[in-house]
């Protein structure tokens, strides 16, 4: 039995590099690849409007509730807000960048009084309206009750005033004995952390993740730079590969030239 | 000190204020142009006992849905009427943000057209009286638009567009209430 000879291949360092970097680029290109995909129909996924729930994801872009969350009651109907985000129940309402003052709640609607408006919401969280006109101009909203008729109260500076049913229109009070403020509450733990946990997966969604997967950006400045080596690596597999089917276009010339010689 | 001849001077200056020109962000046109009160005492003086409510119902809501293309977001709107004039100031987003528009409609025509709010960050030409203007002595047709064309403003399409639904809006509410009343 004779041994197979021993044959050398002696390869273009072109191409050895070539494939090293092919390999190399592959899992990166496969990345950039399926985030673009994903990415190029974001609104038809609606990609924007889907939470991330992942507490692995939430702790490593470092998400955590904003403190301290205020949390008011009114007629059996709990409001909070945790940052910009209010709560309805537990449920998300709205954002709302002005810090909620207090609530009170009527029959038919519940107040949420913020510094330069009101709200009005039904228990089921609907917006009834914004009302931003306030009785008097040049004071901000420091707190709001009722009276014992269930009308509206607002205190703005040093002034009182209490409206008709519908909040069309205000008089000033000079007593407001009879009025009962709206002051924070405690909330029981188990509402407290499903509040938290739903601002928390509220804070992240998977647009936010692809787009810093897909720039490196999930990873830090370095996953930038890794990202920015693989696109360096991406280019010079295609001038590589250029240039190696080039030779190859050479070469096959040269063999058929050779062939009609003969 | 570094002098230079003057012909590269001028044109060195040129060249700056070139640069200065194309470096330059526009400048942003977002704020309270008027706030809602200035805006209905400006046209309705001081009489009292004016504002009144209307509940959006779901047949009002179907017609909201036409003109707006969806429902109007709130369940009530807050609307000012004296003798055969209405004022609304309506919210539509333009592009990203809301726009709030203060309305005036007499007798089935646009009366009076401002922009109250605007939050975008381009577009905000729409408060100029040349666009404005153009709101004004139109009424709604059949099919709900306006009765005379709006001319554009390119660069602010989506608020153009924006305001010309409001237009319509108040144009129809106006008819709800002098209607019912």
């Amino acid at each position: 039995m004779s041994n197979p000879p021993n044959i050398k291949i002696k390869r273009n360092p072109v191409v050895c590099w070539h494939r090293r970097a092919g390999l190399t680029a592959a899992l990166f290109v496969l990345i950039l690849a399926i985030t673009g995909l994903l990415l190029n129909h974001t609104s038809s996924l609606e990609l924007d409007k889907h939470n991330v729930d992942s507490r692995l994801l939430q702790a490593w872009y470092g998400i955590e509730p904003p403190a301290p969350p205020r949390h008011f009651g009114a007629n059996n109907h709990t409001i909070s807000q945790l940052g910009e985000q209010l709560f309805i129940n537990g449920k998300p309402l709205q954002k709302q960048q002005q810090q909620l003052l207090g609530v009170v709640a009527n029959t038919m609607f519940i107040a949420l009084a913020f510094e330069q408006q009101l709200l009005l919401v039904t228990p089921e969280g609907e917006l009834v309206e914004r009302i931003t006109e306030l009785p008097t101009r040049g004071n901000n909203i420091s707190a709001i009750g009722q009276n014992s008729n269930n009308q509206l109260a607002l205190q703005l500076g040093n002034k009182i005033f209490i409206s008709d049913q519908q909040l069309l229109n205000w008089h000033e009070l000079s007593d407001a004995q009879d009025i009962k403020w709206s002051q924070a509450i405690e909330l029981d733990t188990d509402l407290k952390n499903e509040i938290t946990a739903s601002y928390q997966n509220q804070a992240l969604n998977y647009e936010r993740v692809l787009l810093d997967l897909h720039s490196g950006r999930l990873f830090g400045s370095w996953g930038i730079y890794l990202m920015d080596l693989a696109a360096v690596a991406m280019i010079l597999l295609a001038l590589s590969g250029l240039w190696r089917w080039c030779q190859g276009l050479k070469i096959f010339n040269t063999k058929i030239i050779e062939g009609r010689k003969k | 000190m570094f002098l230079l001849p003057s012909p590269l001077k001028s044109s060195g200056a040129t060249l700056l204020a070139l640069v200065l020109a194309l470096c330059a962000t526009p400048a942003t046109a977002r704020g309270v142009y008027q706030q809602p009160t200035e805006f209905i005492n400006e046209v309705f003086g001081q009489q009292q006992n004016i504002a009144k409510l209307l509940w959006l119902s779901q047949e009002l809501q179907t017609s909201i849905k036409q003109i707006l293309g969806h429902a109007y977001p709130t369940l009530r709107l807050r609307y000012w009427h004296h003798d055969d004039s209405t004022a609304w100031v309506l919210e539509e987003i333009g592009k990203e943000k809301p726009i709030t528009l203060g309305v005036v409609v007499k007798a089935g025509k646009i009366e009076r057209l401002n922009v109250l709010v605007f939050r975008e960050s381009r577009g905000s030409e729409i408060r100029y009286p040349f666009f404005s203007k153009q709101f004004y002595g139109r009424s709604l047709d059949r099919n709900l638009s306006l009765d005379g064309k709006i001319d554009g403003i390119s660069g602010a399409t989506l608020s153009v567009r924006a305001a010309k639904k409001l237009a319509r809006l108040a144009l129809y509410l106006h008819q709800q209430v002098t209607t019912k009343s």
